[in-house]
Protein backbone atom coordinates (compact mmCIF):
# COMPACT_ATOMS: atom_id res chain seq x y z
CA UNK A 1 0.00 0.00 0.00
CA UNK A 2 1.42 3.24 -0.59
CA UNK A 3 1.40 6.46 1.42
CA UNK A 4 -1.45 7.90 -0.62
CA UNK A 5 -3.65 5.04 -0.47
CA UNK A 6 -2.91 4.95 3.25
CA UNK A 7 -4.01 8.48 3.56
CA UNK A 8 -6.78 8.23 1.42
CA UNK A 9 -7.57 4.82 3.61
CA UNK A 10 -7.35 6.42 6.82
CA UNK A 11 -9.35 9.41 5.27
CA UNK A 12 -12.31 7.62 4.56
CA UNK A 13 -12.25 5.24 7.47
CA UNK A 14 -12.51 8.31 10.07
CA UNK A 15 -15.30 10.00 7.97
CA UNK A 16 -17.69 6.81 8.57
CA UNK A 17 -17.07 7.94 12.89
CA UNK A 18 -19.79 9.03 14.11
CA UNK A 19 -18.65 10.02 17.53
CA UNK A 20 -17.72 13.53 17.13
CA UNK A 21 -15.60 13.88 19.90
CA UNK A 22 -12.94 10.90 18.56
CA UNK A 23 -13.31 11.71 15.23
CA UNK A 24 -12.00 15.19 16.33
CA UNK A 25 -9.13 13.54 18.28
CA UNK A 26 -8.23 11.79 15.51
CA UNK A 27 -8.35 14.35 12.93
CA UNK A 28 -6.15 16.52 15.39
CA UNK A 29 -3.49 13.30 16.21
CA UNK A 30 -3.58 12.61 12.13
CA UNK A 31 -2.87 16.94 11.54
CA UNK A 32 -0.22 17.23 14.59
CA UNK A 33 2.02 14.46 13.35
CA UNK A 34 1.75 15.78 9.85
CA UNK A 35 3.30 18.98 10.99
CA UNK A 36 6.12 17.14 13.35
CA UNK A 37 7.57 15.43 10.43
CA UNK A 38 6.64 18.05 7.67
CA UNK A 39 9.79 17.94 5.82
CA UNK A 40 9.17 21.45 4.51
CA UNK A 41 8.92 23.01 7.52
CA UNK A 42 11.84 20.98 8.94
CA UNK A 43 13.68 22.81 6.28
CA UNK A 44 12.26 25.90 6.33
CA UNK A 45 13.11 26.54 9.87
CA UNK A 46 16.80 24.72 9.75
CA UNK A 47 17.29 26.99 6.60
CA UNK A 48 16.06 29.68 9.16
CA UNK A 49 18.29 28.87 12.15
CA UNK A 50 21.44 28.42 10.31
CA UNK A 51 21.83 31.76 9.30
CA UNK A 52 24.43 33.98 9.98
CA UNK A 53 25.35 37.62 10.28
CA UNK A 54 27.56 38.62 7.85
CA UNK A 55 31.03 39.34 9.13
CA UNK A 56 31.05 43.07 7.40
CA UNK A 57 27.75 44.17 9.43
CA UNK A 58 28.95 42.58 12.44
CA UNK A 59 32.01 44.95 11.95
CA UNK A 60 29.48 47.50 11.95
CA UNK A 61 27.77 46.75 15.03
CA UNK A 62 24.99 45.20 13.92
CA UNK A 63 23.26 42.41 16.40
CA UNK A 64 22.92 39.24 14.91
CA UNK A 65 18.99 37.20 15.00
CA UNK A 66 18.46 36.21 17.93
CA UNK A 67 17.24 32.16 19.24
CA UNK A 68 13.41 33.72 19.90
CA UNK A 69 13.74 35.64 17.02
CA UNK A 70 14.95 32.81 14.50
CA UNK A 71 12.34 30.60 16.55
CA UNK A 72 9.29 33.26 15.90
CA UNK A 73 10.33 33.47 12.16
CA UNK A 74 9.95 29.81 12.40
CA UNK A 75 6.96 29.74 13.34
CA UNK A 76 5.37 32.46 10.85
CA UNK A 77 7.35 30.67 7.97
CA UNK A 78 5.33 27.72 9.22
CA UNK A 79 1.76 29.17 9.70
CA UNK A 80 2.12 30.97 6.18
CA UNK A 81 2.87 27.61 5.23
CA UNK A 82 0.02 25.52 6.59
CA UNK A 83 -2.12 27.88 6.41
CA UNK A 84 -1.77 29.78 3.03
CA UNK A 85 0.44 27.23 1.21
CA UNK A 86 3.12 29.61 0.36
CA UNK A 87 6.76 29.22 0.60
CA UNK A 88 9.88 31.58 0.65
CA UNK A 89 11.58 32.67 -2.19
CA UNK A 90 14.09 33.81 -0.01
CA UNK A 91 15.10 33.61 3.71
CA UNK A 92 18.07 35.91 5.17
CA UNK A 93 19.23 37.64 8.10
CA UNK A 94 18.48 41.82 7.82
CA UNK A 95 20.50 44.43 8.55
CA UNK A 96 17.58 45.72 10.86
CA UNK A 97 18.22 42.62 13.34
CA UNK A 98 16.40 40.41 12.65
CA UNK A 99 14.90 37.82 9.99
CA UNK A 100 13.75 38.35 6.76
CA UNK A 101 11.29 36.43 4.78
CA UNK A 102 10.55 37.28 1.04
CA UNK A 103 7.46 35.44 -0.63
CA UNK A 104 6.44 36.20 -4.39
CA UNK A 105 3.57 35.34 -6.27
CA UNK A 106 3.91 34.65 -9.70
CA UNK A 107 0.58 34.78 -10.83
CA UNK A 108 0.16 38.25 -10.04
CA UNK A 109 3.77 39.22 -9.54
CA UNK A 110 2.79 40.48 -6.03
CA UNK A 111 5.42 40.09 -3.97
CA UNK A 112 4.98 39.80 0.34
CA UNK A 113 8.38 40.81 2.50
CA UNK A 114 8.51 40.44 5.95
CA UNK A 115 10.73 41.03 8.61
CA UNK A 116 10.83 39.27 12.23
CA UNK A 117 12.87 41.77 14.75
CA UNK A 118 15.05 41.39 17.46
CA UNK A 119 13.63 44.43 18.96
CA UNK A 120 10.33 42.98 21.31
CA UNK A 121 9.95 40.10 18.29
CA UNK A 122 7.87 42.97 15.85
CA UNK A 123 7.16 41.46 12.90
CA UNK A 124 6.05 43.85 9.59
CA UNK A 125 4.68 43.37 6.58
CA UNK A 126 5.05 44.71 3.06
CA UNK A 127 3.51 44.45 -0.11
CA UNK A 128 4.52 45.41 -3.77
CA UNK A 129 3.57 45.19 -6.96
CA UNK A 130 6.22 45.89 -9.81
CA UNK A 131 7.42 47.62 -7.08
CA UNK A 132 5.05 49.81 -5.86
CA UNK A 133 3.77 49.80 -2.22
CA UNK A 134 0.26 47.74 -2.24
CA UNK A 135 0.39 47.86 1.60
CA UNK A 136 2.39 47.97 5.15
CA UNK A 137 1.45 46.67 8.20
CA UNK A 138 2.80 45.83 11.61
CA UNK A 139 1.63 42.27 12.57
CA UNK A 140 -0.16 41.78 15.54
CA UNK A 141 -0.38 38.44 16.68
CA UNK A 142 1.26 37.37 14.19
CA UNK A 143 -2.12 37.52 12.42
CA UNK A 144 -1.43 37.46 8.66
CA UNK A 145 -4.67 36.81 6.82
CA UNK A 146 -5.10 40.54 5.72
CA UNK A 147 -1.77 40.76 3.87
CA UNK A 148 -2.41 37.69 2.01
CA UNK A 149 -5.49 37.86 0.70
CA UNK A 150 -4.49 41.06 -1.11
CA UNK A 151 -1.34 38.94 -2.10
CA UNK A 152 -3.44 36.48 -3.43
CA UNK A 153 -5.55 38.55 -4.91
CA UNK B 1 47.17 61.52 5.97
CA UNK B 2 47.80 61.42 2.27
CA UNK B 3 48.76 64.21 0.16
CA UNK B 4 46.79 62.81 -2.54
CA UNK B 5 43.33 62.34 -0.40
CA UNK B 6 40.55 64.66 -2.01
CA UNK B 7 40.54 68.08 -1.17
CA UNK B 8 36.75 67.91 -1.70
CA UNK B 9 36.81 65.50 1.60
CA UNK B 10 38.54 67.74 3.71
CA UNK B 11 36.88 69.91 6.37
CA UNK B 12 39.93 72.98 5.63
CA UNK B 13 37.64 75.51 8.01
CA UNK B 14 33.97 75.04 6.46
CA UNK B 15 31.18 75.32 8.24
CA UNK B 16 28.27 72.47 8.48
CA UNK B 17 25.60 73.11 6.71
CA UNK B 18 21.66 73.65 7.88
CA UNK B 19 18.87 70.74 7.07
CA UNK B 20 17.42 73.75 4.30
CA UNK B 21 20.82 73.75 2.41
CA UNK B 22 19.41 70.41 0.92
CA UNK B 23 18.10 70.44 -2.34
CA UNK B 24 15.54 67.66 -3.52
CA UNK B 25 17.25 66.46 -6.41
CA UNK B 26 20.78 66.69 -5.51
CA UNK B 27 22.68 63.04 -4.96
CA UNK B 28 23.52 61.39 -1.93
CA UNK B 29 26.06 58.28 -1.98
CA UNK B 30 26.40 55.02 0.03
CA UNK B 31 28.63 52.14 -0.23
CA UNK B 32 27.82 48.70 -0.57
CA UNK B 33 29.55 45.55 -0.49
CA UNK B 34 28.99 42.13 -1.36
CA UNK B 35 27.51 41.30 1.63
CA UNK B 36 24.85 43.79 1.08
CA UNK B 37 23.90 41.75 -2.29
CA UNK B 38 21.69 38.66 -1.97
CA UNK B 39 22.44 35.34 -3.86
CA UNK B 40 21.40 36.65 -6.73
CA UNK B 41 23.53 39.64 -6.86
CA UNK B 42 21.02 42.81 -6.01
CA UNK B 43 20.25 44.67 -3.35
CA UNK B 44 17.14 43.87 -1.62
CA UNK B 45 15.52 45.68 1.43
CA UNK B 46 17.22 43.57 4.64
CA UNK B 47 20.45 45.00 3.95
CA UNK B 48 19.36 48.82 3.54
CA UNK B 49 19.55 50.10 7.33
CA UNK B 50 17.16 52.75 9.15
CA UNK B 51 17.51 55.29 10.75
CA UNK B 52 20.87 57.15 11.08
CA UNK B 53 21.84 55.83 7.33
CA UNK B 54 25.53 57.25 6.48
CA UNK B 55 25.80 58.80 3.01
CA UNK B 56 28.09 61.16 1.31
CA UNK B 57 26.70 64.85 0.13
CA UNK B 58 26.97 64.69 -3.60
CA UNK B 59 27.42 68.25 -4.01
CA UNK B 60 30.87 67.71 -2.10
CA UNK B 61 31.73 64.68 -3.65
CA UNK B 62 32.28 61.81 -6.10
CA UNK B 63 31.15 58.76 -5.82
CA UNK B 64 33.80 56.77 -5.41
CA UNK B 65 34.95 58.69 -2.53
CA UNK B 66 32.55 56.66 -0.33
CA UNK B 67 35.64 53.98 -0.39
CA UNK B 68 37.77 56.32 2.00
CA UNK B 69 36.25 55.62 4.92
CA UNK B 70 36.43 54.49 8.57
CA UNK B 71 35.88 50.06 7.65
CA UNK B 72 35.78 50.95 4.29
CA UNK B 73 37.18 49.38 1.05
CA UNK B 74 38.71 49.93 -2.09
CA UNK B 75 36.61 47.13 -3.78
CA UNK B 76 33.29 48.38 -2.24
CA UNK B 77 30.16 49.80 -4.80
CA UNK B 78 28.30 53.02 -4.11
CA UNK B 79 24.40 53.80 -4.95
CA UNK B 80 22.80 57.21 -4.88
CA UNK B 81 19.41 58.18 -4.09
CA UNK B 82 17.91 61.83 -4.15
CA UNK B 83 17.38 64.26 -1.41
CA UNK B 84 13.79 63.61 -2.38
CA UNK B 85 13.66 60.17 -1.64
CA UNK B 86 15.63 60.37 1.75
CA UNK B 87 12.14 62.77 2.72
CA UNK B 88 9.80 60.24 1.70
CA UNK B 89 6.09 60.73 3.68
CA UNK B 90 8.46 62.97 5.61
CA UNK B 91 9.58 59.81 7.63
CA UNK B 92 13.11 60.98 7.59
CA UNK B 93 15.50 63.70 6.68
CA UNK B 94 19.48 64.28 5.58
CA UNK B 95 21.25 66.26 7.86
CA UNK B 96 24.91 66.94 7.35
CA UNK B 97 27.60 65.77 9.27
CA UNK B 98 31.05 66.55 8.77
CA UNK B 99 33.65 63.73 9.85
CA UNK B 100 36.90 66.08 11.72
CA UNK B 101 39.58 62.97 11.34
CA UNK B 102 42.83 63.14 10.81
CA UNK B 103 43.26 59.65 8.45
CA UNK B 104 39.49 59.89 6.88
CA UNK B 105 37.98 63.17 7.05
CA UNK B 106 34.61 64.07 5.38
CA UNK B 107 33.08 67.06 4.81
CA UNK B 108 30.67 65.40 2.89
CA UNK B 109 28.89 63.23 5.12
CA UNK B 110 25.48 63.10 5.58
CA UNK B 111 23.04 61.29 8.28
CA UNK B 112 19.37 60.16 7.05
CA UNK B 113 17.88 60.45 10.30
CA UNK B 114 14.53 59.57 11.62
CA UNK B 115 11.88 62.11 12.00
CA UNK B 116 8.93 61.27 14.86
CA UNK B 117 5.58 62.68 14.36
CA UNK B 118 4.90 66.22 13.99
CA UNK B 119 8.44 67.30 13.16
CA UNK B 120 9.25 68.97 10.07
CA UNK B 121 11.47 68.16 7.01
CA UNK B 122 13.88 70.92 7.76
CA UNK B 123 14.10 69.80 11.45
CA UNK B 124 17.46 68.68 12.44
CA UNK B 125 17.41 65.51 14.82
CA UNK B 126 20.16 65.03 16.84
CA UNK B 127 22.89 62.71 16.47
CA UNK B 128 22.02 59.67 18.61
CA UNK B 129 18.93 61.05 19.64
CA UNK B 130 17.15 58.38 22.20
CA UNK B 131 14.95 56.10 19.86
CA UNK B 132 11.37 56.39 19.84
CA UNK B 133 9.05 53.61 19.75
CA UNK B 134 8.17 53.54 16.14
CA UNK B 135 6.08 51.29 13.79
CA UNK B 136 8.50 48.71 11.96
CA UNK B 137 6.20 48.77 9.12
CA UNK B 138 6.68 52.58 8.44
CA UNK B 139 10.27 52.46 8.78
CA UNK B 140 10.03 48.87 6.38
CA UNK B 141 8.66 51.10 3.93
CA UNK B 142 10.72 53.91 4.13
CA UNK B 143 13.47 51.32 3.08
CA UNK B 144 11.56 49.68 0.65
CA UNK B 145 10.41 52.83 -1.22
CA UNK B 146 14.71 54.01 -0.70
CA UNK B 147 15.62 50.63 -2.34
CA UNK B 148 12.90 51.15 -5.45
CA UNK B 149 14.82 54.47 -6.24
CA UNK B 150 18.30 53.98 -5.82
CA UNK B 151 20.77 53.73 -8.83
CA UNK B 152 23.92 52.13 -9.04
CA UNK B 153 26.78 54.64 -9.24
CA UNK B 154 29.73 52.37 -8.73
CA UNK B 155 29.95 48.76 -8.75
CA UNK B 156 31.81 46.64 -6.84
CA UNK B 157 35.67 45.54 -8.02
Amino acid sequence: MTTVEIKSFLHESIENINDRAILLSIKDLMTRKGKKFDPVVKQLKGWIHSLELPQRWRTDGIAPPNYDCKKLAGKVAEALYEDFSIIPIRIAVSIEEGIYLKYKNFDNNKVLEIEVYNDNLDIAAILTKNNQVIKSADIEKENFFEMVKLFNE
Amino acid sequence: MNSKFPEALKINKRKKLATCEFKDDEKLYHAFSREDLSEDGIIEVNSIRFPDFSCNWGRFSKPVHVRLRKNGNMTDGCYSFTVLTSRYKGIATPVHDPIDDKIFPNYSHVEVRELYEGEDILFEPPKKRKKKKSSKSRRLEYRKNLLNNIEIELELI
